[in-house]
């Protein structure tokens, strides 16, 4: 198809490359520049989609972002994008564009028979309709809606794209570059302030950038682009196109969703799609323009019923007409230059009907042309099916005033402040008599708006509103813009002053909301525009409101027979406009969701088969597997192996904390529940945390390296938690301690060495005498490997004869590879946490699983440990009478009687029939499980109600998720060595 | 530390060769040591005394084998050239007494970012205000960068950066900058 529509002028954009594109499946041209809906409508496409609840054919209603009809499918498969509206899309070759919501095709749409059942569906329609009988509500009746009514439909594959987050400061932050926005600038700038502007279209300059008209002395487009490379040129400047800022945030914080690659066929290499920016100012200019309001009358929807402004600007700017025979009605003079631009591009203006009964000089301007003007008219219907094809005027008596044949009709309703970024803020727009429209709230801090956006419609003041901005005190010369003449609409917008109740007279075009609706809403009892706004959907998706506002307003004003100064605007919240999903997690997805840590043997354990598992942000191993085994095989052999020979664990990621300082021992003192007044130095002691409550907190060691220097190991899991809570009892609690402290957890690369081999292989590998002797159980040793300096501490978490070895980082590696080598004839072999947790569960030792923040010491059998001869953190409260209780729970081991296998989690209950779910039949839960291939049979740890006394007694593990009841014996929790002859060995 | 064995970076086998046409450089810089110098209450003043350094700033001091840098109160970063056992000293004065010296040079990888780009390749990361009138050079912060928590030090104004990221999470970090510097060439 040519492009019929494709005026004769001397824009730029005819003069670019032609490109094609595709919508619906069919082919199409445009040029570099358009957007889809100029294009489309070059092509003579007028009908683009279909609307949310009846179906009605709908077109192209605006030229930016507030459209609200235009709402199509780009791209296919895992790149489809949803609701993206036409007219800020910009065309590139290959470009494949689609109708939504219509079935089977966009101009037979099936559902559209929803029109005809229209009376039914009225406001609130599900509330009163989709009562009976509750049980369909979700497998029947959302189903059928959603199926009928709606926007788009989202790709289920993950989006492919690329995103990303920037930071961006700046004292002076203009939204919109329109005139006001350029001028202010200009000012900003040459009052020495770094400057953001922003704005969401391609080009700078707004609606201006597109005048046939002069401004000081140029054409319009002419003094933009000189503006521009003005302003291009100093370094104070940071110019942002279609850049959208949709959200305003505490602290002069500002997000903006740059369209950073959209318009390109394909992205380079390291190019994103879209570009989230972070934008803190400290000053804010709103110079955000206004919006173009349409009439509510019967037909409204139609494709070909457009603004008169987009009318003019895809004439202007992209050459295009949006049809041969033109109807313009109109309340103000704007939209008179609408018709003298087509009409200068020989396009026919059937007449443009003013509402005003004496227009004044323009009315007689557009005579002197040759247009027919009738005034004192209002629009009564306009009639057609796919488009429009008349439109039918009336008096002010409400009597006919004519049928005119068209194919388009240019309205304008008065302009409307666009104030949603100033309404972020919290503060409502309030009604102005004296611009007939909402101005935005003018009490921002740190913030001006400027131009239209404060209700400055003539483009002369907009100039000078602009560059009278101070922007030290942030206060605009004009301080009353009303002082300016002719600054404003001249008329209140005439929403329906004549239409008859029959008919569908559309305020919200995007959600289907029409004047009928709303009145409905009024006599239902919604009185608050808030509530009529929840009942009817007006003014909600993905355009906000940005045509409907102002209308719904009046017609909810009109149907309660109250002023528009009683009407507030809705609660503005992010984002003004739609953002992509994928904008907000930015790089954070897959691999990059959330920091990966990793120890010095990651890569060695990555070359020798381990599977990780995630402990926190640790990547740890499980177990290394071997050719031809299976996950079970292989921890049972890795657990055997430090039972019977030797063990290598990487425990890098467990926490470590220097402590220097003479006032140390008091410290720990107060932070354990054991002491460490007689602690020597070359030893290491197991101590217990407790939270003030008096529960559990942490376990780990403490070894003294020095007179006034300790060395601290926490769980992997609570290292930062204890940190912080060691600065804050150091800080604000116990300031006039003399101590210091650091983490030096990534400092060294930490590695387990347990079995009965241990001490031999240990032997080779370091320089120092590491008998039992020179070092005992709890001993530590500062020694060196291959002239690497290295800590050894004899301490045991699997129960074995085992030595914790500490060495930097960066020889982590080197070292475990050597003591590998050295073990080799003594039957080491590396081993995981799974392995891990088989013995320690298999000694009773307590981990994470049973420290869950509800055990306090003595129901872990640690009552013994604590100081009856000093003050420590949670002391007080581990002594109320109910954490005395006898009657809590203690730490026991279970084992499986019959062989059957044991879950974690599972409650324990006296008889086989009591019930989980009856709390005085409840003895407690089992908190860890394994099979050990030692004792060979499933065992475990359980917290029960005195179980330190039912050793011996077989009671029940019951698991209701696999409705699972195992007879288990209650034992000593130490099922191996409990003497602990193998770690003192 | 002469050792026979091996000593391996978190970045091993991930830097690559710098691009020719990349406009950010971004280069590991294994030859610095990395320290925290601790100290009790009493000592804070001596040791402010004894190496020069202002008390809390947002600058760091430079000397020809180390720049220090006050993390908090009675807690400076020490970033030499010198290993562990040369400078217990770091000013050629002896360290009061209740001040320590903590290694941590193996618990932080150190990477030197320049480059004509560097400044927009930052933003894409970090959340300070990076301007030359702000933060000017011998200035550093603690930040969080692509969510690790990292020291940024500013070491001069052609810019270079110097980032000191915690070993753990380096690998993470380096894939964090190879996408976020593609479009730079890097």
């Amino acid at each position: 198809m040519t492009q019929a529509f494709r005026l004769n002028t001397d824009n730029d954009i005819c003069k670019q490359e032609s490109i094609s594109f595709s919508f619906d499946g069919k082919n199409y041209q445009g040029y570099v520049g358009d957007t889809l809906a100029s294009a489309l409508l070059a092509n003579g496409v007028k009908l683009v989609g279909r609307s949310f609840k009846y179906h009605r054919p709908r077109g192209i209603l605006t030229c930016g972002s507030a459209e609200p009809n235009a709402l199509v499918e780009l791209r296919s498969g895992t790149y489809l994008e949803p609701n993206t509206r036409a007219t800020m899309v910009e065309i590139f070759e290959g470009l494949n564009a689609t109708s939504q919501n219509r079935w089977p095709n966009l101009r037979f749409d099936l559902f559209s028979i929803n029109s005809l059942f229209s009376p039914l569906f009225v406001a609130g329609f599900y509330y009163k309709t989709f009562m009976w009988p509750a049980s369909f509500w979700e497998p029947v009746y959302e189903r059928i809606i959603r199926r009928a009514a709606g926007l788009g439909r989202p790709s289920t594959s993950p989006d492919p794209d690329s995103y990303e987050t920037k930071n961006l400061f700046c004292d002076v932050l203009i939204i919109g570059a329109g005139p006001s926005g350029l001028m202010a600038a200009e000012t900003a700038i040459a009052q020495g302030f770094n400057v953001v502007l922003c704005d969401e279209n391609a080009w700078l300059g707004g609606n201006l950038a597109f005048e046939r008209f002069d401004v000081e002395g140029s054409r319009a487009h002419e003094w933009v682009k000189q503006k521009e490379n003005v302003l291009a040129r100093s370094p104070k400047l940071t110019i942002l196109k279609r850049t959208t800022v949709f959200g305003s945030y505490d602290h002069n914080v500002f997000g903006a969703i740059e369209r950073f690659s959209d318009h390109l066929p394909k992205t380079k290499h390291g190019q994103v799609r879209q570009r989230l920016w972070m934008i803190r100012t400290k000053k804010t200019i709103l110079a955000t323009g206004a919006q173009e309001q349409p009439f509510v009358f019967p037909g409204n929807d139609l494709p070909g019923v457009m603004l008169a402004s987009a009318v003019r600007a895809y004439a202007n700017r992209f050459s295009v007409a949006t049809g041969k025979q033109i109807v313009v009605i109109t309340n103000n003079d704007d939209a008179y230059l609408t018709a003298f631009d087509l009409h200068q591009y020989g396009v026919s203006i059937v007449c443009i009907a003013d509402t005003r009964a004496n227009p004044g000089a323009v009315s007689e301007i557009a005579k002197n042309k040759g247009i027919k003007v009738i005034t004192n008219v209002f629009p009564h219907k306009a009639i057609g099916k796919l488009a429009v094809q008349a439109l039918e005027l009336v008096t002010s008596k409400g009597e006919s005033a004519g049928t005119y044949v068209c194919d388009c009709i240019a309205m304008s309703n008065g302009f409307n402040p666009i104030s949603q970024i100033a309404g972020q803020s919290g503060n409502k727009a309030m009604w102005s008599d004296k611009i007939n429209a909402f101005m935005p709230p003018d009490s921002i801090s740190d913030t001006q708006i400027v131009g239209a956006a404060r209700g400055v419609f003539d483009l002369a003041n907009c100039l000078k509103d602009g560059s009278n901005i101070d922007i030290s005190s942030m206060k605009s010369k004009i301080a009353d813009p009303s002082s300016l003449v002719g600054y404003g609409n001249e008329t209140p917008p005439q929403w329906n002053a004549i239409v008859p109740n029959k008919g569908k007279a559309f305020v919200d075009f995007q959600n289907d909301v029409t004047a009928n609706d709303i009145r409905l809403a009024s006599k239902e009892g919604y009185l608050s525009p808030e509530h009529t706004k929840r009942y009817t959907t007006l003014w909600m998706a993905t355009d906000q409101g940005k045509t409907s506002q102002l209308n719904g307003l009046n017609v909810i004003a009109n149907a309660q027979s109250k002023p528009m100064s009683s009407m507030q605007t809705m609660t503005n919240r992010p984002p003004y406009s739609p953002v992509a999903i994928g904008s907000f997690a930015a790089h954070r997805r897959e691999k990059h969701f959330e920091p990966i840590r990793r120890t010095a043997l990651q890569a060695w354990h990555e070359r020798n088969g381990a599977e990780f598992m995630e402990a926190g942000h640790w990547l740890r191993p499980k177990y290394f597997l071997r050719p031809g085994e299976n996950a079970n095989d292989a921890i049972n052999r890795e657990t055997l192996a430090v039972r019977q020979t030797a063990g290598l664990c990487d425990v890098s990621t467990l926490g470590k904390i220097e402590l220097f300082g003479p006032d140390a021992v008091t410290f720990l003192n107060r932070l354990y529940i054991n002491s460490y007044s007689n602690l020597a130095i070359g030893k290491a002691r197991y101590g217990l945390m407790l939270r003030e409550d008096g529960m559990v907190f942490d376990d780990g060691t403490v070894s003294r390296l020095g007179e006034n220097h300790f060395f601290i190991t926490t769980t992997t899991a609570n290292a930062p938690s204890v940190m912080a809570h060691l600065e804050f009892y150091h800080q604000c609690v116990w300031p006039e301690l003399n101590v210091c402290f650091c983490s030096v957890t990534e400092q060294w690369a930490g590695m387990a060495l347990a079995g009965p081999n241990a001490r031999a292989i240990l032997a080779k590998v370091v320089s120092a005498d590491v008998s039992h002797e020179a070092l005992p159980f709890m001993g530590v040793i500062n020694t060196d490997i291959a002239g690497v300096k290295a800590r050894v501490f004899r301490i045991s978490f699997s129960g074995e004869l085992a030595y914790e070895i500490n060495v930097p980082w960066g020889f982590g590696e080197a070292v475990w590879q050597k003591f590998l080598d050295a073990g080799t004839n003594h039957g080491i072999q590396p081993y995981g946490l799974e392995a891990l947790n088989i013995l320690r569960i298999e000694k009773g030792h307590v981990t994470g699983a049973e420290i869950d923040g509800r055990t306090t010491a003595t129901d872990l059998g640690m009552e013994r440990m604590m100081s009856t001869k000093k003050d420590f953190i949670g002391r007080m409260l581990a002594q109320r009478t109910g954490l005395a209780n006898t009657t809590r729970s203690r730490l026991v081991g279970i084992k499986a009687v019959d062989g059957q296998r044991l879950r974690a989690g599972a409650h324990i209950v006296e008889s086989k029939t009591d019930s989980v779910n009856s709390a005085s039949e409840l003895l407690g839960n089992v908190t860890s499980i394994c099979y050990s291939p030692n004792l060979k049979q499933w065992i475990g740890l359980a917290l029960i109600i005195n179980g330190q006394d039912k050793l011996g007694k077989t009671v029940y593990a019951s698991f209701p998720l696999k409705d699972e009841t195992v007879p288990v014996e209650i034992v000593s929790p130490s099922f191996i060595d409990p003497e602990g002859k193998r770690l003192q060995s | 530390m002469n050792s026979t064995l091996y000593h391996q970076s978190p970045l091993a086998g991930l830097s690559g060769t710098p691009s020719t046409t990349s406009t950010i450089n971004i280069i590991e810089k294994s030859n610095l040591f990395i320290y925290q110098l601790l100290s009790i209450e009493p000592t804070v003043g001596l040791v402010h005394d004894s190496l020069g350094i202002a008390r809390l700033s947002t600058h760091f001091s430079q000397t020809d084998n180390y720049i220090i840098a006050p993390l908090a109160k009675g807690r400076w970063l020490l970033v030499s050239t010198r290993p562990h056992d040369q400078v217990s000293d770091p000013s050629n004065t002896q360290l009061p007494r209740g001040a320590y010296l903590v290694d941590l040079s193996h618990a932080y990888t150190v990477l030197e970012v320049s480059g004509p780009s560097v400044n927009e390749f930052m933003q894409k990361g970090c959340r300070i205000n990076l301007n030359p009138d702000v933060f000017t050079a011998s200035m550093f912060a603690q930040t969080l960068i692509a969510e690790v928590s990292v020291l940024l030090l500013k070491i001069n104004d052609q810019p270079t950066y110097h980032l000191i990221i915690p070993s753990g999470y380096s690998k993470s970090f380096w894939q964090w900058i190879k996408e976020a510097a593609a479009e730079f060439g890097f």
